[in-house]
């Protein structure tokens, strides 16, 4: 695969980049990342997360499953987990930068009352069987990546969130955009 | 009690009324309703999934709990659950809906919506039902908020986060109370609910000041 684009995102910053169909986003991290992926022809088709959970019945995201759009189309393909194995991701909780993300977000109009949920990378709830929720942060000890396989040209934004109750410390993480060669197996 | 409307809904129809701050939605059925409600004075204020769970830190919402928007102010207090002992409510799923049912056929896991293959699915759902009940304020489809879903009862293994259906429902119609906090416009669904054991029934919408 070529690496299309690669950038390091600080704690409490933000990116936004454009993810064409076939091509993985890789994100490197060790504290939280809230992402959000819009439809590039009509960002008001969006990923949404209850979507997500009962087309995979499934409450954590994890490797094979897909994220889906609010409208019922799938938008990414989760291809690899590396925080398998450490923790879980989220699906259940709002943005903690609903600001900063909002920001991040200025090309596409969003206001906060439409601003989708997030998939809460890296987050680690702990839910126990009785439904109760506490934070339970668990970074992994060096970054770990995910990679997302876009099924539609997307839009891509997220935030790198390290609020101190929800998330591991603070570090830098890192967006890679990757274009499989001609002549990969297509997944 | 001072009722100010009592009305049945129609199996996978949807219902919507405003109603003031202080009085209270009963609604009652023995199948799935998908509920959703909005600010009356500012429509793009919606009740909101996530901010209700992480609020009272819990997947599953009964008495004494409270209904969040988006912007986090209070819309709702449950203040009577006949469901509690019976099964839970619903914080995970969005709508079932036409263009959901025809993925699942297209895709063989009708079986997810009920038991069996062989039952004829409907042509819409609660997110068709919900957009006719919030008709009256324009909302669009797209947010047409992910609902509580009032006596739908999933199985949830917290561990590994498998999502199962049951057909776990009140034998007989049971109601939940919820107080208004704001003025509101609400909107119910009388869900389909092809996992039910008699599918889904219409279901009861009475708006009364305490």
């Amino acid at each position: 695969m070529t690496i299309i684009r690669e950038d390091i995102v600080a704690p409490n910053k933000g990116w936004m980049a454009d993810v064409d169909k076939g091509q993985v986003l890789r994100i490197t991290a060790k504290s939280v990342i809230d992402f959000n992926a819009f439809k590039r022809d009509d960002p008001r088709e969006y990923f949404d997360t209850a979507r997500t959970r009962i087309y995979n019945l499934n409450m954590y995201p994890s490797k094979g499953h897909r994220l889906f759009s609010k409208q019922n189309n799938p938008m990414m393909r989760i291809l690899e987990d590396g925080f398998a194995g450490i923790g879980l991701h989220d699906l259940q909780s709002s943005h903690g930068c609903t600001d900063a993300m909002l920001q991040i977000l200025s090309p596409l109009n969003m206001s906060v009352e439409s601003l989708p949920d997030p998939m809460g990378l890296f987050r680690n709830l702990n839910i126990s069987q009785k439904g109760r929720i506490r934070p339970a942060p668990k970074g992994p000890p060096e970054p770990v990546s995910i990679d997302l396989e876009a099924e539609i040209n997307l839009v891509c934004a997220l935030m790198n969130c390290p609020a101190s109750e929800t998330s591991a410390a603070g570090a830098p993480c890192t967006i890679t955009i990757l274009q499989p060669d001609t002549g990969d197996i297509s997944l | 009690m001072k009722i100010t409307s009592d009305e049945f809904v129609p199996a996978n129809t949807g219902w919507g009324r405003p109603m003031n701050k202080g009085q209270v939605l009963r609604m009652t059925a023995k199948t799935i309703i998908d509920f959703a409600c909005i600010n009356l004075h500012n429509t793009e204020e919606r009740f909101d999934q996530a901010r209700t769970k992480v609020y009272n830190m819990k997947l599953w919402i009964t008495t004494g709990d409270v209904l969040y928007s988006k912007l986090n102010n209070p819309m709702m207090t449950i203040i009577e659950d006949q469901f509690s002992g019976i099964g839970y409510h619903d914080l995970q799923y969005g709508t079932c809906s036409g263009p959901r049912y025809a993925r699942a056929r297209e895709e063989g896991r009708l079986d997810q919506y009920h038991h069996g293959h062989d039952i004829p699915i409907p042509d819409h759902g609660c997110w068709e039902n919900l957009i006719d009940g919030f008709s009256a304020w324009n909302i669009p489809p797209e947010y047409i908020p992910s609902p509580l879903n009032v006596f739908q009862h999933v199985d949830i293994d917290t561990k590994t986060g498998q999502i199962n259906h049951t057909p776990i429902r009140p034998k007989d119609p049971v109601y939940v109370d919820f107080r208004a906090e704001m003025d509101l416009a609400v909107a119910a669904s009388a869900c389909p609910d092809m996992a039910a054991p008699d599918f889904g029934q219409s279901i009861q919408c009475m708006i009364y000041e305490p």
